[in-house]
C-alpha cells in the first residue's frame, strides 16, 4: 500500500515536469531560415512576394553556431531547419561535403527556379558543384588585386588587362626585389589581407582540392614550390599583412593589395585579375549562399521562397553598394538603390571573376590550422615547406578518407 | 498470494517506474539508432543493408580509432585505477587530510574542459606539429588529473566499510601493508575495483571532449579515437555511418560483458 | 618497529601530499589566471570578475546549472536505489541483462543516439524545456549501476533478518540498508552532480533558448576562455562538497 503510494506521487512529480505546451509549438506553417546573412532589402522583397502566395506561412530567422546543433537540426528535418545559410569560412564542413553526402537539394530539379537563371549573369559557377547547382547567392566576395599605379609607373612595369599567370607574378617579385636592393626605397610587391591564408594558397586548395571528389594535392611539387617562393618573399621583405585585420587599408609602398571584399569597395581603384597557375585555373570566389534542407517538410515552400529569392523583382534590391547587380544589363537601373560608384572596368572584371569561379573551400580546420600553425612556423624557419605541405597532407587525408 | 510472488511483484514494481525511463530516453533511442545503421543516408529514406557497416569496418580511420581507443584506455586506465587505489589507501592512512584530499580529488571533474585544455596546451605547447611523445604525454597526464578522482573516491569509500577488525587481526599475524592491501583490502572490495574500472572506462570513453579542445578535429594519428570519427561523420551528415559505428560499439560492449560474466560465472562455480 | 612505523606513515604522508599538491596545482592556476597572475602585462586584477558580472547572462546561466543538477539528482536518487534494489533482490538472467544494458548505455558516446534523442524530445514536447534536460540526467545508467554495485555487497543474510521484521522492501531498503550505504550514495551524488553540472553535447542539443542554457554551455564555448568565469563556476560545487565531505567524514566516525 505504501509502495503503491510512494510510486503514484513520484510518478505525479514526474508528470508535473513535463510542459503542457513547448514554448515552441508554432501554430501554423513556419519556414525557417538558419544563418541567412541577414536582412536586406532583396530579403524583405523576397518575403513579400511569398506571402502574396502563402499568407499563412511565418518566415522565420534563427542563428545556430554550433556545428552540432546545425547537424541535428538538419538530419532531423521536421520544423527547424528549412533553408539553410552556408558561409564556408565559417562553417566546420564544407558545402561540398554536405551536398554530396545529399543534405542540400539539387535546385537543377526544380525547372522553374532554374529558368530563373536566365535573368542574371553567369554568376552560377560557384554554387555548383559536380554539375549539381546547391544554392542560391545572397553576399559575394572576390579577390581582386588592387594596382598602386604610382608605383607600378615608377618601376616600369605594363598592368596587365586580362589574364595573367603566377610566372608573370614571379617575375614581378624579382623585378620589384632588384629594385629594393638598387635604390634606397623598399618596395612591397604584394599586401595580402585575405582571410587567415594567403590569397594563393586558397587559389591552389579552389583548383586542387575537391572535397566533393575526396581530393587533395597538398604533397604535390607544385604546392611545395609555392610555400617555397612564398617563405622567399617574406624573407625579402616583399610582402606582408596588415596589422589591422578587421579594417586593413592599403599601404603607399605596396604595389598590388588583394583581401576579399564585396564588389562596392573597390569604387574606382585600378584593379587587376588574380594571377593564374595555368589557363585552366579557376578563380576561388566565397559566397553567403542559400540551400534546401533536403529533409524540409515544406519543400514546396522552401523552393518557392528560393524562386522569390531570385526573381527579378528581388534582385533589384539586391544591394548594389555591396555585392553588385546580378541580373543582366539592362534591368539594373530600375534598381533604386542603384548608386555608380564603382567603375565600369571593376564591374568586368567582378563579372569575369564569377564567370569563371570556384567555391572558395574550407576543408574542415585545415585552413585554421594552417593560419594558426603551420604559416608562422613555416615563416619563422621552424619547419621545411615539404614537413607543412605533408602536415597538411595528412589532415586532407583524415578529412577525405573517413 | 505466496510470499515469494508478492515480494516479485513489489520488485517490479519498484524497477517498473527507472526502467520506463531508462528504455524511453536511452533503450529506444539506441534501437532507432540501430535502424538508422541500415539506412543509406539521413535524407533519402533508402536502405542499403550492411553497406554502412561493411563501410566503416573497411575504412583505416575507424579501425585507427578503435585501436586507439584501446590503446589508450589501457595506458589511461590501468595506470589511473594504480593511482587511485594509492590514493585510497594513503587517504585512509591519514584520515585527518581526507577531507581535504577528497575535495582535491573532487575539484579537477568541475574544472571546465576548456580551462584545463587550455592549461595544459600553454605547459606542453600543444600544436598540431608538437611531437606524438609530447601529445601523449599531455594526454595521459590531463586524464589522470581529471579521471583518477572518482575511482579514488569510490575505493576510498568501499576501504572505509571494511571492518576494522579483520585488518587489525592480519596486522596482528605480521601482515605487511602490501600484503595487506593486495591479500586483503583488495579482494573484499573487489566490486568496487570493478566499478572504480567502469568509471574510469566511463570517464575515457568520455574524453573524447579533452582531446578535441586540445587537438581540434583531427589529431595526431596516435590520439584519433573512434569518437573522433563518429563525430566528423555527424558534423559530415552521414548518420548512417555514426549509427553503424555506434551499433557496432554497442555490440563490442556487449561481448566484452558476455565474456566476463562468462569467466567470472567459472570463478565463482570454482569456488 | 615503532620507529619503523612512524618512517613508513612519515613516508607516506609525504607521498600523499605531493600527490595532492599535483592535484591541485592545475586548480591554483585558474584561479591565479582568473586574477591575471601569469597572464601576459597583468598584474593582480579583478578586473575578468568585473566584467563577468556586468554581465548577467552568467548569473543566469548558473541558475539554470543548479535548477539542472539539483532536479536532475532530486529525481535520479531515489529512483536509481529503487531500481538498484529490485535489481539486487531479483536474481535471474534477466536482471544481468538489464545490468548489461545499463552498461552498454552508460559506454555509449552521446553522439550515437544524439539524433533519436532530438527527433523524440521535439515530438513529445520536452524540446527545450529544463524538465527535459533534467529528465535525460535522471535517467542516466549510472545512478541504478553504481547503486547495485554498493548493493551487491550487502549480505543476503541482512535482507532475510530484516523480512522478519517488516515484509516491505522499501523499509529494509531505508530502514536497514541505506544507513549502511550512506557513504557510497554521498560518492554517487558527487559524482552525478559533477556529470550533470559539467553537461554539455545533451543541453546543447535539446535547448534553444539563451535564456535556459546552463552555465557549462558558456564555459566550454571555443574560442573563449574565461578564467574567472571556471573559478566562479567551481565555487558553489566546492560550497556544495565540502559539507558532504565533513558529514562523510562524521558518518565514518560513526
Amino acid at each position: 500500500m505504501k509502495t503503491g503510494c510512494c510510486l503514484v506521487l513520484v510518478f505525479l512529480l514526474l508528470l508535473s515536469l513535463f510542459p503542457a505546451a513547448s514554448a515552441h509549438a508554432e501554430t501554423g506553417r513556419t519556414l525557417t531560415i538558419i544563418n541567412s546573412v541577414g536582412d536586406s532589402a532583396r530579403f524583405e522583397k523576397a518575403a513579400e512576394l511569398f506571402h502574396a502566395r502563402y499568407p499563412d506561412t511565418k518566415i522565420l530567422q534563427r542563428r545556430i553556431d554550433d556545428a552540432r546543433v546545425l547537424a541535428t537540426e538538419i538530419m532531423a528535418g521536421g520544423e527547424g531547419a528549412d533553408i539553410v545559410g552556408l558561409q564556408d569560412s565559417f562553417m566546420t564542413v564544407s558545402a561540398a561535403i554536405l551536398l554530396k553526402n545529399g543534405a542540400l537539394v539539387d535546385l537543377n530539379r526544380f525547372p522553374e527556379l532554374a529558368a530563373l537563371k536566365e535573368n542574371c549573369l553567369d554568376i552560377f559557377g560557384f554554387v555548383t558543384i559536380d554539375g549539381r547547382w546547391y544554392a542560391v547567392p545572397e553576399e559575394i566576395e572576390e579577390h581582386l588585386f588592387r594596382v598602386n599605379t604610382t608605383l607600378a609607373e615608377k618601376i616600369g612595369w605594363q598592368i596587365p588587362s586580362g589574364r595573367w599567370s603566377m610566372d608573370d607574378f614571379w617575375e614581378l617579385a624579382l623585378r620589384v626585389k632588384r629594385m629594393n636592393e638598387e635604390t634606397e626605397e623598399h618596395i612591397l610587391v604584394l599586401q595580402d589581407d585575405s582571410f587567415l591564408i594567403p590569397y594563393f594558397f586558397h587559389a591552389y586548395q579552389a583548383n586542387h582540392v575537391d572535397a566533393f571528389a575526396g581530393r587533395a594535392d597538398y604533397d604535390a611539387q607544385a604546392y611545395i614550390d609555392l610555400l617555397t617562393r612564398w617563405k622567399e618573399l617574406n624573407e625579402n621583405g616583399l610582402v606582408c599583412q596588415s596589422p589591422d585585420r578587421v579594417n586593413p587599408k592599403m599601404r603607399a609602398d605596396a604595389l598590388l593589395y588583394t583581401c576579399r571584399c564585396p564588389l562596392s569597395v573597390l569604387g574606382e581603384d585600378t584593379c587587376i585579375l588574380p594571377p593564374c597557375e595555368s589557363d585552366a585555373s579557376k578563380y576561388p570566389v566565397y559566397g553567403g549562399v542559400l540551400s534546401i534542407n533536403a529533409n524540409t517538410p515544406h519543400m514546396e515552400e522552401a523552393v518557392y521562397f528560393m524562386r522569390c529569392y531570385l526573381s527579378p523583382e528581388a534582385l533589384e534590391r539586391q544591394y548594389a553598394l555591396r555585392d553588385g547587380c546580378w541580373l543582366k544589363e539592362g534591368q539594373a537601373a530600375s534598381d533604386p538603390l542603384f548608386i555608380e560608384t564603382v567603375s565600369d572596368e571593376n564591374v568586368t572584371l567582378w563579372s569575369a571573376v564569377l564567370e569563371n569561379s570556384v567555391p572558395e573551400l574550407y576543408l574542415l580546420d585545415i585552413s585554421r590550422e594552417q593560419y594558426k600553425t603551420l604559416f608562422p612556423a613555416l615563416l619563422e624557419g621552424r619547419i621545411s615547406p615539404e614537413r607543412f605541405a605533408a602536415v597538411s597532407q595528412q589532415l586532407a587525408d583524415m578529412a577525405l578518407g573517413e | 498470494m505466496k510470499r515469494k510472488t508478492r515480494l516479485r511483484i513489489k520488485l517490479l514494481a519498484m524497477w517498473l517506474l527507472p526502467a520506463s525511463g531508462f528504455f524511453a530516453l536511452y533503450v529506444v533511442p539506441l534501437l532507432w539508432t540501430f535502424r538508422y545503421s541500415f539506412a543509406s543516408s539521413a535524407f533519402d529514406g533508402g536502405q542499403a543493408g550492411f553497406h554502412n557497416y561493411v563501410y566503416i569496418w573497411t575504412n583505416e580511420y575507424f579501425l585507427l580509432g578503435l585501436r586507439n581507443l584501446l590503446k589508450t584506455g589501457l595506458t589511461c586506465c590501468l595506470p589511473a585505477f594504480a593511482l587511485s587505489l594509492l590514493l585510497s589507501v594513503l587517504m585512509i592512512r591519514h584520515e585527518a587530510a581526507a577531507a581535504f584530499a577528497l575535495v582535491v580529488l573532487f575539484l579537477p571533474l568541475l574544472i571546465p574542459s576548456v580551462c584545463a585544455a587550455e592549461l595544459w596546451k600553454k605547459v606542453y605547447k600543444i600544436d598540431v606539429l608538437t611531437p606524438p611523445g609530447t601529445a601523449l604525454m599531455a594526454l595521459f597526464t590531463l586524464f589522470l588529473w581529471k579521471c583518477t578522482g572518482p575511482a579514488a573516491i569510490v575505493l576510498y569509500a568501499a576501504l572505509r566499510k571494511l571492518e576494522k577488525e579483520v585488518l587489525e587481526a592480519a596486522m596482528l599475524d605480521g601482515c605487511g601493508e602490501a600484503r595487506l592491501t593486495f591479500g586483503m583490502r583488495l579482494p573484499l572490495i573487489r566490486r568496487e575495483c570493478a566499478l572504480s574500472l567502469v568509471l574510469l572506462l566511463l570517464y575515457h570513453l568520455r574524453f573524447y571532449k579533452d582531446v578535441y579542445l586540445l587537438y581540434g578535429l583531427y589529431p595526431p594519428k596516435e590520439m584519433y579515437l573512434v569518437q573522433h570519427y563518429m563525430n566528423n561523420q555527424y558534423l559530415k551528415m552521414n548518420a548512417q555511418y555514426v549509427s553503424a559505428a555506434g551499433a557496432s560499439l554497442a555490440c563490442l560492449c556487449l561481448g566484452l560483458f558476455i565474456l566476463a560474466l562468462f569467466v567470472t560465472g567459472r570463478r565463482e562455480k570454482k569456488c | 618497529m615503532l620507529k619503523g612505523r612512524k618512517r613508513r606513515s612519515f613516508f607516506s604522508g609525504a607521498l600523499l601530499a605531493i600527490l595532492l599538491m599535483l592535484f591541485i596545482a592545475p586548480i591554483g592556476a585558474v584561479f591565479c589566471l582568473s586574477l591575471g597572475i601569469g597572464l601576459q602585462g597583468a598584474g593582480v586584477s579583478l578586473e575578468q570578475y568585473a566584467e563577468l558580472f556586468a554581465s548577467g547572462m552568467l548569473k543566469t546561466r548558473l541558475l539554470n546549472s543548479c535548477v539542472i543538477s539539483m532536479g536532475a539528482l532530486a529525481v535520479q536518487l531515489p529512483l536509481s536505489l529503487s531500481c538498484a534494489a529490485a535489481l539486487s533482490r531479483f536474481r535471474s538472467w534477466l536482471t544481468r541483462a538489464y545490468i548489461g544494458l545499463l552498461l552498454i548505455m552508460l559506454l555509449m558516446p552521446f553522439q550515437t543516439y544524439m539524433l533519436p534523442v532530438f527527433r523524440l524530445y521535439r515530438q513529445y514536447s520536452l524540446y527545450d524545456t529544463h524538465a527535459g534536460v533534467m529528465l535525460h540526467a535522471a535517467f542516466s545508467p549510472l545512478g541504478p549501476l553504481t547503486v547495485w554495485c554498493f548493493l551487491r555487497a550487502v549480505p543476503e543474510e541482512q535482507w532475510e533478518a530484516a523480512s522478519l521484521d517488516t515484509s516491505s522492501v522499501l523499509v529494509t531498503l531505508t530502514q536497514v540498508i541505506l544507513p549502511q550505504l550512506l557513504p557510497m550514495l554521498a560518492a554517487l551524488f558527487l559524482l552525478s552532480f559533477a556529470e550533470v553540472w559539467n553537461t554539455v553535447e545533451p543541453a546543447l542539443v535539446l535547448l534553444r533558448t539563451e535564456e535556459l542554457k546552463p552555465a557549462s554551455l558558456s564555459l566550454n564555448d571555443l574560442g573563449r576562455v574565461s578564467w574567472a568565469a571556471a573559478a566562479i563556476y567551481c565555487a558553489p560545487v566546492v560550497a556544495l562538497c565540502v559539507p558532504t565531505v565533513l558529514r562523510l567524514r562524521s558518518r565514518f566516525a560513526d
